[in-house]
């Protein structure tokens, strides 16, 4: 296509979008509604899954070793953790190490253990083991159990599947929230431009007989739709960017308590801020675009 | 250029409009399609334009095999030919230039090139002076005399004119005969249809006449049959 039919198709789209008003800006609210929402649903999961990772870069897999496991046993459990994709990290922590490490742990007091050196050191030695994934807890914990010369694996799974559930619920939740929004913006947004389409369908059919292509017809009305898309994901982004600004500021200077807690891991806004704006004007035009092209097939049929 | 081989048209349900028509129409003729309403002439000008499709047969108009064209040519097909309604088919909005121009620019045709055509066209149909006039502030002769103007913007190698005198008054139906006539001189082929036999005898032209979607006579002189 000629660059010169571009213009004209951009200004049939810009005349049309100011031509109907009151309609555009009632899409571009409905529109920035919806996106807002999203917006908001969309920050509310990335900062619980920052905050679950957090959480779970707290919980560690011990595993015990049995006193007479060899150093065979205790190899090959090394080798398989090294191998081992699931793992983060891991640290062997040995009968002296533990007993030492029990020692610094008591401080002034640990000459009460002082008995309990060499022979005599009921502490087992063991591995500590971080997960990059907290549903991967039970799965690595059982197979490190089948372990020789392993007593047993300690695993935090309670804790684990408090915050596997949280993820999930969140994830889900905000998904489905989403897919309700895009959808409602859609609708809205293809109403707005099926006003125009019938406004000018005598036009539209006269095109079609002059040999207008069909790409040709829609174009206009897609430059509309992504007009509209493109309005609302800005003031969207000047909002929620706006309120996460605010909220942070909020949480990590101001807020105590568990609340304070939380700061540690919300996500700074200007490590999401592009993610952020390239999704909404994305979902802006996702939106608009679909939009204009659902209300237009009709009246393409000449 | 026009061929309509064992055409039949068939609208849901069970209405034939046309049954089994065969027409052969060359380059450059100057053809009559002539019925009353309902004879099967708007269903044979609606098959041409690819607006609907045969049930049974072939149609092919310069070169296009519209039983067989794909969804996405018929655009291209439709630039190789000009059609002047019987309501002309202007929109309100735009003058008699814009609307001219309107034509050339959804096919992608330069600003230059229509700022060079579109005064040549209007200078032709004779209405150079009324250019920034909008359909409205026109008569009807003025009115059809844009639609043919745009008609002819691409150069097609066919115009159809669908009951060109239906619209406007005796007067008027002569200075559009006229003009169609010119074009017809150029090479162009040029096909009327109209419920108006006297119309088609006075020009004495190739005359189809159509009645229940049958083809009942097909004169290449003049004489229209009686059947």
């Amino acid at each position: 296509m000629k660059f010169s039919s571009f213009k004209y198709l951009f200004r049939q789209g810009w005349n049309n979008f100011k031509g109907n008003r009151l309609m555009s800006v009632a899409s571009v609210g409905v529109v920035t509604s919806c996106l807002i929402l999203v917006g908001i649903c969309g920050s509310l999961v990335l900062n619980v899954n920052s905050f679950v990772q957090y959480l779970g870069a707290q919980n560690e897999v011990v595993i015990y070793m049995k006193d007479e496991a060899t150093l065979e046993n205790i190899n090959s459990i090394n080798s398989s953790l090294e191998k081992d994709e699931d793992v983060a990290e891991f640290k062997f922590v040995s009968k002296e190490e533990a007993l030492k490490e029990q020692m610094e742990y008591m401080g002034r007091y640990e000459s009460l253990l002082s008995g309990y050196q060499g022979e005599n050191n009921p502490l087992p030695a063991s591995f500590r083991v971080h997960l990059d994934d907290l549903t991967r807890l039970e799965p690595v914990s059982m197979e490190f159990s089948a372990f020789e010369g392993v007593d047993y694996v300690s695993t935090p799974t309670e804790l684990a599947g408090v915050l596997i559930t949280l993820k999930n619920v969140t994830y889900y939740a905000g998904l489905a929230i989403l897919v309700i929004l895009v959808m409602v913006s859609m609708v809205v947004i293809s109403n707005t431009i099926r006003l125009t389409v019938f406004a000018r369908r005598r036009e539209i059919s006269i095109m079609k007989y002059v040999g207008a292509t069909n790409g040709f017809i829609r174009l206009p009305f897609i430059v509309e739709g992504l007009l509209i898309g493109t309005i609302s994901a800005l003031i969207t982004f000047a909002v929620v960017a706006g309120g996460y600004v605010y909220l942070f500021n909020y949480i990590t200077t101001q807020a105590t308590g568990f609340i304070a807690m939380l700061s540690m891991c919300m996500v700074p806004f200007t490590s999401i801020w592009p993610v952020m704006l390239i999704g909404f004007v994305g979902f802006g035009w996702l939106i608009g675009g679909m939009g204009s092209a659902f209300s237009m097939r009709k009246y393409l049929k000449v | 250029m026009i061929d309509f081989k064992n055409v039949t048209k068939v609208y849901d349900p069970k209405i034939v409009a046309l049954k089994d028509v065969n027409v052969h129409i060359d380059k450059g003729e100057f053809v009559f399609v002539l019925g009353h309403s309902g004879a099967g002439k708007s269903t044979f000008l609606k098959l041409m334009l690819r607006e609907e499709k045969a049930t049974k047969g072939e149609v092919i108009v310069n070169g296009y095999n519209l039983s067989k064209i794909k969804e996405r040519d018929i655009p291209y097909m439709r630039r190789t030919l000009g059609v002047v309604f019987q309501d002309f088919r202007l929109i309100p909005n735009l003058t008699a230039y814009e609307n001219i121009a309107f034509a050339m620019r959804v096919t992608n045709i330069d600003e230059k090139e229509i700022k060079r055509r579109v005064p040549y066209i209007l200078n032709l149909v004779g209405l150079a002076g009324k250019r920034d006039k909008l359909p409205a502030q026109l008569s009807g002769g003025e009115q059809q005399r844009v639609a043919l103007a745009r008609a002819l913007v691409h150069n097609p190698d066919l115009v159809i004119a669908d009951e060109p005198t239906g619209n406007i008054d005796p007067q008027l139906s002569i200075e559009i005969m006229e003009l169609l006539k010119a074009i017809n001189s150029t090479g162009t082929t040029v096909l009327v249809v109209t419920h108006e036999h006297e119309l088609a005898r006075r020009y004495a032209r190739r005359t189809i006449e159509m009645r229940s979607g049958v083809i009942v006579s097909d004169t290449s002189v003049g004489k229209v049959g009686t059947i």
